[in-house]
């Protein structure tokens, strides 16, 4: 007499059930939790709002623009920032806190600011923002204009990058797309 | 509840589909691969703004303008500034290197006291109190010696010296020497200077101008802009040397003759020039340099002294005739220990040819005027003799001064006879190195109070020898000091005023400012888009710009075109009749060593570049052997074979080798490379090869006096 | 063997004039600088040390004293039909960019050095050793080239990084960066050489000097006859020179 001697799930209708639990749990381990576990959040060192530097007036390209040799400047330098915020201010806004952090920490030591790069590319890769002007800067770069704090930097736990370093495949897509070359050495170096 | 075996399995299998539809596989894959290239012990590149920056080279002999490529504000590379008159876009192998050498391990990274046998930090106060002290002590019996043959430092080094009393300042060896002392007893005025620009044939008496002699990148582009690719040449150079060394590599012509003969082929040269009816009789002395020439200096006479055929002597006599800018240049192969004799008899053949102060020829140049009160001046520190004074204090002939100050020099390696030099340098109670790098003579110093590196300070080049014009460039800080080490000259400048001794200025910059005020009231022009040869062949120099001092600083030089007139040079023929004799032949079992300098093993005061090591070729270093050169017949007279261990003897001193059978080296001749056997310095340098400087033997020439050492006899085992 | 050379509108060709080159080693010091090759103790040891650039010397042979020598530097000759290629397992490197120069990826090769063994003229180095700097002189590297760690073969690049720089320079001031001067773009040995021994330019373009100079009757390429059609050009008026650009046997 064949019955069931325990309350143990089995069955085909078992093996279908767990099948299903399995499956749909590696995908949430898979796609919520690790990506949790792989990479830690990090905070910028100054919380540097761009919409207050916008209504003062500052464009774009105050800061962030191509040098006379078509380099791109990318980040300003302590030196960009402390010709404007030069001392401590001794208001108690939370605004002015942030300025007297840098002016004390940073601006006075002589120390450039170690911002997290959202887009850190690795040694071997060559980018070049002069060959890309024509196009928007938001195509890859969050829209940080209309941000009234710095986004969350995710590193890589394993690899040590951001998690919003462009890979290869996306600029590979966007050349092809366009008909320019793929070849390795037009990024790598 | 538990699960059976079928559910337990469903849910692997299910969580395995699941995760390959995650990115957990794939991301993880990726991300490890990119983690074992990213090992926390590589290097990563400086990240930041690239901007260029000039100055000029100090530790490169040839004075070349730099263009300083900067990351973020620091040196990264050395290239060459094309618009400097020494440099016109080229760079010897150690100027490349200068960037890296802020970083050599061999640095001194403060101020050092020898305390036993070793040495203890010590802070800037306590050094200049303790020289202070002790050469207050040594008053009236101070010698300072310094390398820099270029620098206005020498004013404030030989005038402190002077206002302490003693011996006074030494140059280090080198080509001026000869040359000077040749001038003057030529009865001549001024630095020689060579217009290779403006020469289309040159005949080079042993000097290595394309290596090491003078402003050698300035004398190959000179060389070179007259020779377009693949056509043929419109200049010729021919070179009399005892090897076939990187300069007559590339010249037209090869005449191997030894070191100590270059005056004998000279004046066989001169004689030929004779004979075809060339006369200079507006120059003092010609009739007794006619008579000397055709008394001792025949073909036959130079055949049986040094085997060259008198055909070819006969050939180069009648390729200078024809000429319409021809160039006699002399030198030593090794760059140093030339007499004054073989310069004079090179020097006869320019004022034979008429070619003194004319385009293509020797300009003499005028020495640039000095601001430190008491300086003394370049000619009458090119007098002094260095080798012959430390032989003096050697022997006991000479007291050894009390106190010594060793600046940009390293006589404890880089002077021949090394044996003798170290008693020399034993006796000396008190010595002091302003080294920037642990060399083998700081290891001997009581103090050593490190000089910033070039890069790091204010300094300058004022018409290095060699140079066919006036130039003055300045070398600029392009980054704070690295360690704790301080500009010599802001540290003599404060010493003197801290023993009450007026020396005029508080800073070394105060003086350079000063020198180029004095600078602007000489005359000449800033060098950008006309050069000083192309003014010397008629071009029209431009005015000099108000700021002179902003246009230095943005790297440019500062030239004129020097010709100091002459009212007494003459052929100096009587020392030629002593000075000038054949050279004895070896015996058996001895060769005669003929060095040889390259800039790749550096300068004895910087050691051998660390990047400058993959050059040298395992033709020359193997391991930690140098190999020597000689020729097949050579070898076979000795009975050494290729690849053989030898043991070398001259001077007193012994070095290892090992034998390389390289044909383009004169018979009975050996030829070693200098710049190796560092016992100091870095793991680049130390204990690599053996110091061949230390076999040659110093004597005094005949008829001058002048410590000579080129061709040294020595034994081979 | 099938012979597919590629052929691209620009080719970066260097000219070396051999009767100029005094074996100073300028070119192979600038090299290291430039390309973050680092300081090697053990350099004497030739098999293990990295030489982008090497300079080799030659001779005639006979005895002094008509012995007569030359140097000549060798730096890679970025082949029309690169052998290095061909036998690549994992495509690290590649001729396939305009300009024709044969690519080196540092992080995808896996070390096999079969370029090594392929390579005729011995330009390629494999990183036998992690690079060690003396303490602070990382701060001297170039950002324009990578850090190689070991295991993966390296060669010279013509300077591929000055190319995109002159081409970024090019596009800052509104200039065609497919179109450069001459003398735009050099890479560092050419920049320093105090000769003038070695030009560089695009052999294609008749407004740079070394179209013409390709062009000479003195002029030779290494192993010719192997079918590399290297990009690399050497000179010399002396007939014993170009004779030893190729095995000749004694008949020819």
């Amino acid at each position: 007499m064949e019955e069931k001697r325990s309350n143990a799930v089995g069955g085909v209708g078992g093996l279908v059930l767990c099948t299903l639990i399995g499956f749909v749990g590696a995908l949430v381990v898979g796609w919520v939790v690790f990506p949790k576990l792989l990479f830690s959040e990090k905070t910028q060192p100054l919380r540097f709002s761009h919409t207050i530097h916008t209504r003062v007036g500052l464009k774009c390209e105050k800061c962030h623009r191509l040098g006379s040799d078509g380099r791109f400047v990318g980040l300003p330098t302590l030196e960009t920032c402390a010709s404007c915020h030069k001392n401590e201010t001794s208001v108690p806004t939370a605004n002015a806190k942030e300025i007297d952090k840098f002016v004390k920490k940073y601006a006075k030591t002589d120390t450039q600011v170690p911002w997290l790069v959202y887009q850190y590319q690795p040694d071997n890769v060559f980018f070049s923002h002069a060959a890309h002007q024509g196009f928007a800067c938001s195509q890859c770069h969050p829209d940080v204009a209309k941000m009234d704090s710095p986004p969350a930097y995710f590193e890589n736990r394993l690899s040590g990058y951001s998690k919003d370093t462009m890979k290869m495949w996306q600029c590979e897509r966007c050349h092809a797309s366009m008909g320019t070359s793929n070849a390795c050495f037009v990024c790598h170096k | 509840m538990g699960l059976d075996r079928r559910a337990f399995l469903g849910l692997v299998a299910g969580g395995a589909v699941g995760t390959l539809c995650t990115p957990i596989p794939w991301k993880l894959i990726d991300d490890a691969a990119i983690w074992t290239q990213n090992w926390s012990w590589i290097p990563r590149v400086p990240k930041g703004q690239i901007d260029y920056v000039a100055t000029s080279s100090k530790l490169c002999p040839a004075g070349e303008g730099l263009r300083i490529l900067r990351v973020a504000g620091k040196p990264v590379t050395a290239a060459g500034n094309p618009d400097h008159p020494l440099s016109r876009g080229g760079v010897s192998a150690l100027a490349r290197s200068e960037v890296y050498m802020l970083y050599s391990p061999s640095r001194i990274k403060s101020p050092l006291k020898k305390s036993g046998k070793r040495f203890e930090p010590i802070t800037w106060e306590q050094a200049l109190a303790e020289m202070a002290e002790k050469l207050g002590a040594a008053k009236g019996s101070v010698a300072c010696l310094s390398g820099d043959a270029s620098g206005t430092i020498n004013e404030v080094l030989s005038a402190f010296a002077a206002k302490l009393g003693g011996p006074g300042t030494f140059l280090a060896p080198s080509e001026a020497q000869a040359a000077a002392k040749g001038m003057k007893l030529m009865g001549g005025v001024g630095q020689p200077g060579y217009d290779f620009e403006n020469a289309d044939t040159v005949l080079v008496l042993g000097a290595d101008i394309f290596e090491t002699w003078g402003t050698s990148t300035r004398n190959r582009k000179a060389f070179g802009a007259a020779r377009p690719v693949g056509q043929k040449p419109k200049n010729k150079y021919i070179y009399v040397g005892p090897t076939r060394n990187n300069t007559a590599a590339v010249c037209d012509q090869w005449v191997p003759a030894g070191a100590g003969d270059l005056g004998i082929v000279a004046l066989g040269i001169a004689w030929h020039l004779l004979n075809k009816g060339v006369v200079q009789t507006g120059t003092p002395g010609f009739d007794t340099f006619k008579a000397v020439v055709n008394g001792g200096f025949d073909p036959e006479a130079v055949r049986r002294a040094t085997g060259i055929a008198p055909e070819t002597l006969a050939e180069i006599a009648k390729n200078l005739a024809m000429a319409k800018a021809p160039l006699v240049v002399t030198g030593s192969p090794c760059g140093q220990g030339l007499g004054a004799a073989p310069f004079m008899a090179g020097m006869a053949i320019n004022l034979l040819l008429g070619r003194i102060n004319r385009p293509g020829g020797v300009y003499a140049l005028p020495e640039l005027a000095s601001v430190v009160p008491g300086a003394v001046s370049r000619a009458k520190l090119l007098d002094v003799d260095l080798p012959g004074f430390l032989k003096g204090v050697a022997a006991g002939k000479t007291p050894a001064p009390k106190a010594l100050l060793v600046y940009d020099a390293n006589p404890a390696y880089g002077l021949p006879e090394t044996a003798t030099m170290a008693t020399a340098l034993e006796k000396i109670p008190f010595k002091v190195s302003f080294a920037s790098f642990m060399d083998e003579t700081a290891a001997q110093c009581d103090l050593i109070l490190p000089n910033s590196l070039p890069l790091e300070r204010y300094d300058d080049v004022a018409t290095p020898y060699g140079s066919g014009f006036c130039i003055y460039s300045l070398v600029r800080p392009i980054q704070k000091p690295i360690h704790d080490t301080r500009p010599t000259g802001d540290v003599i400048l404060a010493l003197a005023k801290k023993m009450g001794i007026d020396c005029k200025f508080d800073t070394f910059l105060a003086v350079l400012k000063e020198k180029v005020a004095v600078l602007a009231k000489a005359g000449g022009f800033v060098a950008t888009d006309v050069m000083p040869w192309q003014v010397a062949a008629g071009a029209k120099a431009p005015a000099l710009p108000g700021n002179l001092w902003k246009a230095l600083e943005s790297g440019a030089a500062w030239t004129m075109v020097g010709q100091v007139s002459q009212t007494g040079l003459g052929y100096g023929a009587e020392i030629l009749a002593k000075a000038v004799k054949p050279t004895a032949k070896p015996g058996a079992k001895t060769a005669v060593l003929a060095p040889y300098a390259q800039l790749r093993t550096g300068t004895p005061t910087t050691g051998i570049p660390c990047q400058d090591l993959t050059l040298v070729p395992d033709t020359e270093l193997v391991g930690e052997t140098t190999l020597v050169r000689c020729n097949a017949a050579t070898a076979k007279g000795l009975g050494l074979k290729d690849g053989a261990s030898v043991t070398l003897e001259g001077a007193g001193t012994r070095c290892q080798a090992k034998v390389h059978v390289f044909e383009s080296v004169m018979t009975g001749v050996v030829s070693a490379p200098l710049g190796y056997g560092h016992t100091a310095f870095d793991i680049f340098s130390k204990g690599k090869g053996a110091n061949y400087l230390g076999l040659m033997t110093v004597a005094e020439e005949p008829g001058t006096g002048l410590s000579t050492w080129t061709a040294s006899e020595v034994k081979i085992a | 063997m099938s012979s597919h050379f590629k052929e691209f509108p620009i080719t970066w060709g260097m000219v070396i004039d051999i009767d100029k080159c005094t074996g100073c080693g300028a070119c192979m010091a600038s090299c290291q600088t430039e390309n973050n090759i680092n300081p090697q103790p053990e350099a004497s040891n030739k098999l293990r040390s990295t030489s982008w650039m090497l300079v080799y010397e030659l001779t005639n042979d006979k005895a002094f004293p008509d012995h007569d020598i030359a140097y000549l530097p060798r730096p890679c000759q970025q082949c029309g039909n690169p052998p290095c290629v061909s036998v690549c397992p994992v495509v690290a490197t590649e001729k396939n960019e305009d300009g024709g120069i044969v690519s080196q990826i540092y992080p995808r090769c896996i070390g096999c050095r079969y370029c090594v063994a392929a390579c005729p003229y011995h330009v390629r180095y494999f990183g036998w050793y992690d690079p060690v700097w003396p303490e602070g002189m990382e701060k001297t590297l170039s950002p324009l080239t990578s850090v190689r760690p070991r295991g993966v073969v390296e060669k010279c690049t013509f300077c591929h990084h000055r190319w995109t720089l002159a081409k970024d320079a090019a596009r800052a001031k509104g200039k065609n960066p497919d179109n450069l001067e001459d003398g735009a773009y050099v890479t560092a040995c050419v920049q320093n050489c105090p000769s003038g021994a070695l030009s560089f330019g695009d052999i294609k373009n008749p407004k740079h000097k070394v179209h013409e100079l390709i062009k000479s009757p003195y002029a030779f390429r290494l192993l010719e006859r192997l079918g590399t059609n290297t990009q690399v050009y050497y000179i010399s008026r002396r007939e014993w020179v170009r004779k030893l650009g190729d095995n000749y046997l004694k008949s020819e």
